[in-house]
């Protein structure tokens, strides 16, 4: 039989930020998560709200967007499990840098940050393991923002893709990787910073090339040719 | 001794003890250098002679990327930061340039030591530590948002 306490620490061993700390410790972790829902469409966090408390997800999809300064929504990314996000709170407080909304009904895992100072202290091995894993974090994320300023509409497009269809996505057909993700190009321009309308073109630029296909609601992709674009 | 008195100033080591700060203060090394010092350049691998972490003490450091053509990532450190955290804790390459505008004046602390450091005092280890993870975390929040004002921007 499996108790909810080891359902988390499985699922807490899946994080990146959490993959080096050894069972002793997820344990703890574990220990001082609790278990949140919301309905869809339901409020999370909103941005520039202090934060205290990072978010694991059990089940569910959610959104994470900004306002621009045109006051225009902006997706920054949709996210589902095992992924975590607002996780920098249980070690610099500080305002929340984006809102985030339940997409569908979603469980979440809360750590609070009071809760993680105790973790830390208890297991003085934590935070230099963190430390590894922000490090790895950093090395990526310095390269999507030189691919944001640096790419065009088709590369980030077929960036973006690839990331969602490796994140989010299942084997299908032919090589393709299924997405069964509700996003529209408005969702997609809104996630790279494109009209809807040069989504639309590059969309149908990758269809004639075999990298992107639509089967009703969901989108098939090939991430690695996409990578290569 | 100069150089506690100069980390105590630190914010991020607000949380150390007189007694920590001086053997902080005992493993590091001050050092003055010209403008345009490379402290640290991108691509270098582990165990070159920037092998690393430093503390600026004065003076204005850049950091610099090559694949940045737009400067989206370019900054200016202000006395009081640590640089060269990230090839420390997972000991790969260089992810960018550090070099000095004007004259400057840093703390460094090199890996040897920092072991050392680490090694010797399990309580200043763990605050060392999250003081690591901290910088990183605040590292990571402001990319983050450089990341999202290219995506509002467009």
């Amino acid at each position: 039989m499996t108790t909810p306490g080891l359902d988390h620490e499985k699922l807490l061993s899946k994080l990146e930020l959490l993959r080096d700390l050894d069972d002793n410790e997820l344990r703890t972790v574990a220990g001082v998560t609790r278990p949140k829902l919301y309905k869809a469409r339901q409020l999370v966090v909103r941005q520039g709200e202090p934060a205290d408390a990072a978010y694991v997800i059990v089940h569910g999809r959610l959104e994470a967007s900004t306002l621009g300064a045109d006051g225009k929504k902006a997706v920054l990314s949709v996210m589902g499990p095992p992924e975590v996000f607002g996780e920098l709170a249980v070690l610099d407080g500080g305002p929340r840098s984006a809102t985030v909304r339940a997409l569908e009904p979603t469980l979440v895992l809360a750590i609070a940050r009071s809760a993680f100072e105790s973790v830390i202290r208890k297991h003085p091995g934590v935070a230099w393991k963190i430390s590894r894993a922000l490090a790895r974090r950093l090395r990526r994320l310095t390269e999507r923002v030189e691919d944001h300023t640096f790419l065009e509409v088709p590369q980030r497009l077929a960036k973006t893709l690839a990331s969602l269809a490796e994140e989010h996505g299942r084997p299908g057909n032919k090589g393709f990787v299924v997405l069964e993700l509700a996003l529209g190009q408005r969702e997609l321009g809104e996630m790279i910073g494109a009209t809807r309308e040069s989504v639309n073109k590059t969309l149908a630029a990758f269809t004639k090339q075999g990298l992107v296909a639509r089967d009703g609601k969901r989108l098939l992709v090939r991430p690695a040719e996409l990578r290569r674009i | 001794m100069e150089l506690a008195a100069a980390l105590r100033k630190v914010e991020a080591f607000a949380e150390f003890d007189a007694q920590e700060i001086t053997a902080l203060a005992r493993a590091m090394t001050t050092e003055s250098h010209k403008d345009g010092h490379v402290f640290i350049r991108e691509g270098d691998a582990r165990r070159s002679v920037s092998d690393a972490v430093f503390v600026l003490l004065s003076g204005v450091v850049r950091v610099t990327r090559t694949g940045d053509p737009r400067k989206a990532l370019r900054r200016e450190l202000a006395p009081g930061e640590l640089f060269g955290l990230i090839a420390l804790v997972d000991r790969g390459a260089r992810t960018a340039t550090c070099e000095a505008v004007g004259p400057v004046e840093t703390a460094s602390l090199n890996r040897a030591a920092f072991d050392h450091l680490l090694h010797s005092n399990a309580e200043l280890a763990c605050k060392f530590q999250t003081v690591i993870a901290r910088q990183l975390a605040r590292d990571f929040d402001r990319l983050q948002r450089v990341l999202r004002d290219a995506i509002v921007r467009r």
